[in-house]
């Protein structure tokens, strides 16, 4: 019995038959890069909860500005970058110190595995991006809606159907 | 419509996931849209979801709560996985730059530290101050954690550090009144003297680090403790030496032979615990000469009557402390059967006999073995000043063993008895406020001891009384108050940064004349051929018998300390006719032998001379001394105990077989023993049998000191007492109470055969079915100073045993802790290791390396540069440019 090659999935070649939805993916992955580099950012200059500083401002942004089909919302956005932030100093550490070796050792100090708590900082990253935007967002909408209301434009920022 | 998140309006259908993340329900609520401009298909944003707005606040501050409360015995998660700042950053800070730079208050001048393939700091500096703010400063980068856990220990209060689980230490530590003396040191300190100058200094260099900590520079322990490093301040530095005192200078023989004398009798309780030694092997060769060692106990008396006493008994602060003296050995030998390894050996050799005719020094102090080492290694220069290599405690300015370009020294525990306890007679059971002296009441000093946890919260309140003499505890039911050379020191550390400036021998003893505590056997040598070795402490000097082995009357003045020895009197041996000295903690002096010490009472129940027995033995033999050998004899396998054990064992299974009464058990017993070649190496596997036999020997001989009733024996007589009842075959202490039987030595010996083989098979399996290598049994145990298991390294088979020269007995947690040999040519040459690394970062490739060496016994070359250049560049790991701060 001959057994076909498992089909490749190319990243590119959904958008390739969706020119829109690439061209919102590509704007997806410009707007993820952009706010790793700000988690980083605030993650070497300041404490650990920078990152939800970051975020809730990231989810403010994002509750004012239409979202391009293909880019997940503000809070998915937010949790990825935080955990992809931390994810890369991680790996910048790595390469300037002996980071598995200290991995190891905390997980016996700690009692667990030690990748878990490699795990377990990228996770409380992602958390905490994403819940801080989903908190902006709401926020956001919320203020933005008595704003609109009070200043006659809220229909900028109500839904509203589709154009078709 | 289809429940896609990303639904393409046009195409009606859905992307999928983006990213991976499953999709949320407000967003497909959503309505898609053109913009304008790109005519990107945008989803217009929803409303807030009351619900989902407030899951996710709930959630953000479920992660917020989580990140920033402490989590068991964790700190907060937050600031520890944060890949900045938190403990991954312990990685970063690893391994040494290639080069650094940092800025150090009050330093004059510029500092140049290289530190070389070992990993040791060659400090350059202009003036010795600028070198001790260096070396604070370096030692603090490599071992900050434990320079603070170590003053806390001696201060009392680890608790700020470490939390109630220290409470007991703290209150032992405050109940001997160590922290009142190390603050009286530093306040009676000539502020302008160079000794309150050099802890100055260091504590410029050590808080010029802390000031300057980057994100990867805070030790591993206090971010899993979620703790900072505190200031450095002088008196830590003195917290540190009287900790140290405590260590090795610290002995309560007084209650453990007065606990004796309550069961036996005080004549057995003086017998069984001696002032001398019964085999003498002396520190300072006896003129004439006596060559051999020798036996000069005679026969043991029996036990007597029991003497007075309250039962012993535990509860309160001050009686905790006391219990804890008299089990803290008792428990230790009934467990191993075994005196402690906590001993050190040291052994010079004059030119004429070695190879190349130059003086050898060797050093190896046994002491506690941590992770990081009690020990840091340092080279100091001050061009035309100083010039000194090797060891520092990690903690205190200056060099303590090493060797200079003219000189070398090295030390080993006297064990000198400069304890002493009194009962005192007090107004009240309870809360005395007054003690009897000479007939009229004296108020009692207090001090008000409180305990605080890190967040400053008082765990715990003591009150620890003074009398005149020093602090006041509680003994079974009666008050007993301690005088301690320890609480009135303080010259310890002057005049050892004043040895290091020595050029000779002579200057040497001369520089230490006035070192106090804690008692030492100084051994030195010179480039000129000089060796010479002097047991340097000050020894109180007592009224009446002036022993100080016996509990004395507080109510009187009469009792009190009547002076201190004149160094005159100290055990000191210059240039011997033999052309060798050693020690190994033996009793300084042979007590019938001629000279200045003759009859003076320096401390009692010895430690057995086995150790200093067997460096005799070797050096007696060789008159052609190399460098290698002294490496060599420091890991030396062969035991002086088993070879004075060993036959009395086989000749007792002898007689009992001639007898036929020897049971097969014994006589295969016998069979292995005869087999063993008395050597302690990794793969022997009769070793195992002997310190079995011994165990049972020492349990079965000395059941008369175990109290009535469940309990260890309350004190352990050494091996040399009882090596010297073996020569008494009929003695009464043979008798075994619980058999009820009036046995014979032979017996005893036998039966103890018969049982170590029992027991060894049974926890060993069969004798050569490979269970009985001493490298499957034997294993030294070095922990973290946490104890944390993921950061020591346990489990290391070694070679040696019970009081071989490299030893290795009881839990494994003591030995070697540095071990050098320096030949004192033309030029100076060192070689040394100490079982651990430089750094105090578990993780950095500097915090073991020196491990495997030790192990397997071979020794470093020490690198010893006039000048920065003199380092080669490939031996250069680090440079470190230190300047003045503005």
């Amino acid at each position: 019995m001959s057994v076909s090659p498992a089909p490749m999935i190319d990243a590119g070649s959904v958008p390739r038959d969706r020119p829109h939805s690439r061209s919102g993916m590509r704007r997806g992955r410009g707007a993820l890069l952009l706010l790793v580099a700000a988690f980083v950012l605030a993650t070497v200059v300041g404490p650990w909860w920078d990152v939800a500083v970051v975020a809730f401002l990231w989810g403010v942004w994002t509750a004012r500005r239409p979202r391009p089909v293909g880019e997940p919302t503000g809070a998915v956005t937010a949790g990825v970058a935080a955990a992809l932030a931390w994810g890369a100093l991680l790996l910048w550490t790595a390469t300037r110190g002996p980071l598995g070796a200290l991995v190891t050792a905390l997980g016996h100090v700690v009692g667990i595995p030690g990748a878990l708590l490699v795990l377990l900082a990228l996770a409380l990253a992602a958390l905490l991006a994403g819940s801080a935007a989903q908190v902006g967002t709401a926020v956001a909408a919320a203020l933005g809606g008595a704003l609109g209301a009070r200043v006659g434009v809220a229909a900028r920022s109500s839904p509203r159907p589709p154009d078709r | 419509m289809p429940h896609g998140p990303y639904h393409d309006a046009a195409s009606g259908v859905a992307y999928g996931v983006a990213y991976g993340v499953p999709r949320a329900r407000g967003v497909t609520a959503g309505v898609m849209q053109r913009e304008r401009h790109g005519s990107v298909p945008t989803v217009s944003r929803p409303p807030a979801h009351p619900l989902r707005a407030a899951l996710a606040l709930a959630l953000l501050a479920a992660v917020v709560v989580a990140g920033a409360v402490p989590f068991g015995q964790l700190p907060p998660l937050g600031a520890l996985l944060d890949p900045i700042s938190g403990v991954w950053a312990v990685a970063r800070g690893a391994e040494l730059p290639r080069s650094a730079a940092g800025r150090i208050p009050r330093l004059t001048a510029p500092v140049d530290v290289r530190y070389d393939a070992r990993g040791v700091p060659h400090i350059f500096a202009t003036s010795e101050e600028d070198a001790y703010r260096a070396q604070g400063y370096v030692v603090a980068r490599d071992r900050l954690f434990q320079i603070e856990l170590q003053a806390r220990a001696g201060a009392g209060t680890l608790t700020e550090l470490v939390g109630a689980a220290a409470l007991p230490l703290d209150r032992d530590t405050r109940a001997l009144g160590l922290p009142s003396a190390a603050e009286r040191s530093v306040a009676a300190l000539d502020s302008t003297a160079a000794t309150a100058r050099a802890i100055r200094a260091y504590a410029d260099g050590v808080n010029a680090w802390i000031d300057q900590l980057g994100a990867a520079d805070l030790p591993i322990e206090y971010r899993l403790l979620g703790r900072r490093p505190s200031h450095w301040r002088p008196v830590d530095a003195f917290h540190l030496l009287d900790r140290m005192s405590y260590t090795l200078a610290y002995s309560a023989e007084e209650l453990a032979r007065w606990r004796v004398a309550r069961l036996v009798g005080d004549t057995a309780a003086r017998a069984l615990l001696p002032t001398h030694s019964p085999i003498q092997e002396p520190i300072v060769p006896p003129v004439p000469s006596v060559p051999e060692p020798h036996v000069v106990g005679g026969r043991l008396p029996p036990p007597g009557a029991p003497g007075p006493g309250a039962p012993l008994g535990g509860g309160s602060t001050s009686r905790r402390v006391a219990l804890r003296d008299a089990l803290r050995d008792a428990l230790r030998d009934a467990v191993a059967g075994e005196g402690p390894t906590l001993g050190s050996n040291n052994w010079a050799v004059a030119p004429r006999r070695t190879r190349d005719g130059v003086a050898l020094l060797a050093g190896d102090p046994h002491l506690e073995l941590t992770l990081p080492s009690i020990w840091y290694e340092v080279h100091l220069v001050v061009p035309g000043h100083l010039d000194v290599e090797g060891v520092a405690l990690a903690g205190g300015p200056g060099v303590i063993l090493g060797f200079n370009r003219d000189v070398a020294w090295t030390f080993t525990n006297t064990g000198a008895d400069v304890t002493d306890f009194y009962w005192e007679t007090v107004d009240d059971a309870r809360r005395p406020t007054r003690y009897r002296l000479d007939g009229s009441w004296r108020p009692l000093t207090r001090r008000v001891e409180v305990y605080r946890d890190p967040s400053g919260r008082a765990l715990a309140v003591d009150t620890v009384r003074y009398t005149h003499r020093g602090p006041l505890r509680q003994v079974d039911g009666r008050w007993v108050s301690m005088r301690w050379t320890a609480l009135e020191g303080g010259h310890a550390l002057r005049t050892l940064l004043d040895g290091m400036h020595a050029h000779s021998t002579a200057d040497w003893l001369r520089a230490t004349a006035d070192y106090d505590v804690p008692a030492q056997n100084m051994l030195v040598a010179d480039r000129g051929g000089s060796i010479a070795i002097r047991s340097t402490g000050r020894y109180p000097l007592r009224p009446g018998t002036g022993r100080g082995d016996v509990m004395r009357d507080g109510a009187s003045s009469a009792s009190d300390w009547q002076g201190a020895l004149a160094i005159g009197q100290y055990p000191t041996a210059v240039d011997p006719a033999q052309g060798y000295l050693a020690s190994a903690n033996q009793e300084p002096v042979d007590p019938t032998a001629a000279g200045p010490a003759r009859g003076l009472y320096l401390g009692s129940d010895w430690p057995p001379p086995w150790r200093a027995m067997r460096i005799n033995a070797l050096l007696r033999a060789d008159s052609s001394v190399t460098p290698d050998d002294m490496r060599r004899w420091q890991t030396d396998p062969g035991s002086a105990r088993a070879d004075y054990f060993v036959p009395y064992f086989l000749a007792a299974a002898r007689r009992a077989d001639s007898a036929h009464r020897a049971s097969s058990t014994a006589r295969a017993a016998a069979r292995l023993l005869a087999q063993w070649d008395r050597r302690y190496t990794r793969d022997n596997v009769r070793a195992v049998l002997f310190e079995a036999a011994m165990r049972e020997l020492t349990r079965r001989t000395w059941d008369e000191l175990q109290p009535p009733g469940a309990g260890p024996r309350v004190a352990t007589p050494s091996s040399a007492v009882l090596a010297e009842l073996l020569r008494d075959s009929t003695s009464v202490w043979w008798t075994e109470h619980g058999a009820g039987v009036v046995g014979q030595r032979d017996d005893v010996l036998a039966a103890s055969l018969a049982a170590a083989y029992d027991t060894t098979v049974r926890r060993y399996g069969p004798p050569d079915a490979g269970g009985w290598r001493w490298d499957r049994i034997r294993h030294d145990n070095i922990f973290h100073l946490l104890h944390i298991p993921a950061f020591s390294r346990l489990g290391l088979a070694v070679q040696g045993g019970t009081e071989t020269l490299s030893p290795s007995s009881g839990d494994g947690t003591e030995g070697p802790s540095w071990r050098m040999v320096v030949a004192l040519g033309p030029s100076v040459h060192g070689w040394a290791t100490y079982p651990g690394g430089q750094s105090g970062n578990p993780v950095s490739s500097r915090y073991a390396d020196r491990l495997p060496g030790w192990l397997a016994g071979t020794l470093d070359s020490v690198r010893f540069p006039l000048r920065p250049a003199d380092l080669a560049p490939s031996d250069v790991r680090s440079t470190l440019a230190l300047e003045p701060a503005p």
